[in-house]
């Protein structure tokens, strides 16, 4: 999970919260609402392909990612010009498919440069910490805003019935009442 | 129901905007700020889907292309780019990934690209 003490660049985070707030009105959803991703997916027109449905095209990868390495893939965007479609591991928790899924569609709405996976020469993987930091926020606030947060905390929510409310883990819920500093924002309400 | 006169290219449009975007060194971030068409619209548009009228009216005030260019008034294929020897993507993995892994992840991007390629 992102620390919460990640840098971004200067304004970013004002920019991430409207960003989701626009879009959450979009999808005709209230602060405290929970996130469909697929509703997400389905309002952005980017088609969500199960990895398992690969099998017959890339059968080695899918029995890899399936059986030998079960956690190292989570979820691949892949562009054919401008057009793209989501691959994500439908064989993982439903709670780590869904940030899965809601982190690759924040990629979309942030308007990310896509680039090449693997690098050429090594074959290691390319990693670019700021989109991929942007990402993780983004997708946050967009499952659990900042008024979400608050109002766990305010209403005594334990943590299991709040990651079940929002279809995230736990860890998500801990993540986003810290970093949306609602414990302090819950105290000055009352 | 008669058929429409003409249909609106909505794909041809906005390869046209990546153009003038590309050509004024910008990227689609700024594009939706100078334009004021949400990420959403654009994204939604990348993926083929038509902008609404508000939207195509901002994109063509930005960009000074002319929308009348693509209206088609015949079926017309459009010819298909080259595959590309290396795939553009996203992606969500370990950092570091085992040869084994990096090869498996391989394989279903060049997969996902090709059925993306053939879907027409």
């Amino acid at each position: 999970m992102a620390s919460a003490r990640l840098k971004f660049r200067r304004g970013f985070k004002t920019e991430a919260a409207s960003l989701a707030h626009e879009v959450r009105l979009e999808l005709e959803l209230r602060p405290r609402d929970p996130l469909d991703p697929l509703a997400l997916a389905a309002h952005l027109a980017i088609p969500l392909v199960p990895l398992t449905a690969m099998r017959d095209v890339a059968p080695e990868a899918v029995k890899h990612f399936c059986g030998v390495e079960t956690s190292v893939f989570s979820a691949v965007t892949v562009f054919a010009g401008v057009e793209r479609r989501i691959i994500y591991n439908d064989r993982h928790a439903p709670t780590r498919q869904a940030s899965t899924i809601v982190h690759e569609l924040s990629h979309a709405l942030l308007l990310h440069p896509p680039h090449a996976a693997l690098d050429a020469g090594t074959g290691c993987r390319v990693w670019h910490d700021e989109i991929e930091n942007e990402a993780n926020y983004l997708a946050g606030v967009l499952l659990v805003t900042d008024v979400a947060a608050v109002h766990i905390v305010r209403t005594g929510m334990a943590t299991e019935d709040a990651a079940r409310t929002y279809g995230v883990s736990r860890q998500m819920i801990t993540y986003r009442i810290n970093v949306s500093g609602a414990r302090t924002r819950a105290s000055r309400l009352h | 129901m008669t058929d429409k006169l003409g249909t609106f290219d909505g794909q041809a449009f906005y390869e046209a905007l990546d153009a003038t975007r590309l050509a004024r060194r910008m990227n689609w971030k700024q594009v939706a700020e100078a334009s004021g068409v949400s990420a959403s619209t654009l994204t939604r548009m990348a993926q083929g889907k038509r902008p609404d009228v508000d939207s195509l009216a901002a994109l063509i005030a930005w960009s000074g292309l002319k929308a009348d260019e693509y209206v088609r008034t015949d079926a017309r294929q459009r010819t298909k780019a080259e595959p590309l020897a290396v795939i553009s993507t996203y992606l969500r993995s370990d950092k570091h990934l085992s040869p084994a892994s990096a090869a498996a992840l391989d394989q279903i991007i060049r997969a996902a690209y090709t059925q993306l390629r053939n879907r027409d």
